[in-house]
C-alpha cells in the first residue's frame, strides 16, 4: 500500500544528525568522535487538515501495511513531491540522504472534525 | 416585480402568531474549514457546520388587562423562578419554543423560515418617553424545520 500523495496543509521538518559522540574532559575541552557518515533520526511532521474520511483512512491502511512502526520504507517520487510540495528551495534539500528510510515514530492521529472530514497528523522518521 | 417591508413581516411563535412584533432578524451562518495545503497561493475551504441565529422584539402588550401577551411567552419560556428558596441556584430549565419568521407575500403560505429555537437573551428596557418591549435573541437548535424563503 503507497503512502498519500496528498500535499499537506503543514510540515514541520528536522535534518537529525550523525553519529557523534561528545566527551568533555575536566579542563573543559570538548572531544567529538564520528561514529558514522549518514545523518538519521529526520524528523517530519505532517498536518493534513480538513480531508475526506477516505483519504485519512488510507493512512491508517499504510500505517497498518508498515506493521506499525516496525517496517520502513522509500518514499516513491510522487509521495515525496507530495510531502514536501510547497518547498521552494532545491528539492535533495529536504529529502533524504541515501541509505535512510522513513519509519512511523508514532500512530497517526487521526480527528474527526465533521462528518465525514477529519484532520490527521502523522509523525514519520528517518531511520539508516 | 414586488418589494416587502415591515408590514408584510409576520412572526409565529409555537404555531400562534403574534401579535405586536416590532422588528425580527434572521441571520445563517456557515463554518469554513480550511483546506488550504503547501504550496497553494490562496485559501481553500470546505463547508463545516452552520448555525441559524436571529432576533425579535415585541410589545409588552396584553391583549385584554391582565392577560399575558406574546412577548410574556417568550419570557417566560427563558426566565425562570427557582423552584424552592432555600434552593437559589436550582430552577427549572429554560423551553425551547418554535419560531416561524414569515413574509406575506399574498401567496397563501407566504416565504417563511421555521425554526426550533433555543432563547439566548432576553432584555427590557422600561423608560419614560418609550413604549415597553421585550428583545429576545435566539438560536435555532439544529436545521430550520421548514425553509421557504
Amino acid at each position: 500500500m503507497a503512502f498519500s500523495t496528498l500535499v499537506p496543509s503543514s510540515r514541520q521538518y528536522s535534518p537529525g544528525n550523525w553519529p557523534v559522540k561528545t566527551y568533555n574532559s575536566q579542563s573543559g575541552t570538548e572531544v567529538r568522535i564520528l561514529f558514522g557518515s549518514l545523518q538519521f533520526n529526520l524528523q517530519i511532521n505532517l498536518t493534513y487538515s480538513n480531508i475526506p474520511d477516505a483519504e485519512a483512512e488510507s493512512f491508517l491502511g499504510h500505517y497498518l501495511s508498515k506493521n506499525g512502526t516496525y517496517q520502513a520504507f522509500n518514499l516513491t517520487t510522487a509521495e515525496a513531491n507530495a510531502i514536501f510540495g510547497g518547498w521552494a528551495g532545491t528539492p535533495a534539500a529536504l529529502r533524504e540522504p541515501t541509505g535512510v528510510e522513513w519509519r512511523y515514530e508514532k500512530p497517526p492521529n487521526i480527528e474527526s472534525v465533521v462528518p465525514g472530514v477529519s484532520t490527521v497528523s502523522v509523525t514519520l522518521r528517518g531511520v539508516i | 416585480m414586488e418589494y416587502f417591508s415591515g408590514i408584510s413581516g409576520q412572526l409565529y411563535i409555537n404555531g400562534s402568531k403574534a401579535a405586536r412584533v416590532s422588528t425580527w432578524t434572521l441571520s445563517a451562518n456557515a463554518g469554513l474549514l480550511d483546506t488550504t495545503s503547501l504550496g497553494d497561493t490562496d485559501r481553500t475551504s470546505i463547508y463545516g457546520t452552520r448555525s441559524t441565529t436571529g432576533n425579535c422584539s415585541l410589545y409588552y402588550y396584553q391583549p385584554t388587562s391582565g392577560t399575558d401577551g406574546d412577548a410574556s411567552t417568550l419570557l417566560n419560556a427563558l426566565i425562570k423562578a427557582r423552584i424552592a428558596n432555600s434552593e437559589p441556584g436550582v430552577a427549572p430549565a429554560s423551553d425551547s419554543v418554535v419560531l416561524k419568521l414569515l413574509v406575506d407575500d399574498s401567496t397563501s403560505e407566504g416565504k417563511y423560515v421555521e425554526i426550533d429555537a433555543n432563547l439566548t437573551s432576553a432584555s427590557m428596557t422600561m423608560a419614560v418617553g418609550t413604549v415597553l418591549q421585550a428583545a429576545i435573541s435566539f438560536e435555532a437548535n439544529g436545521a430550520p424545520r421548514l425553509v421557504n424563503i
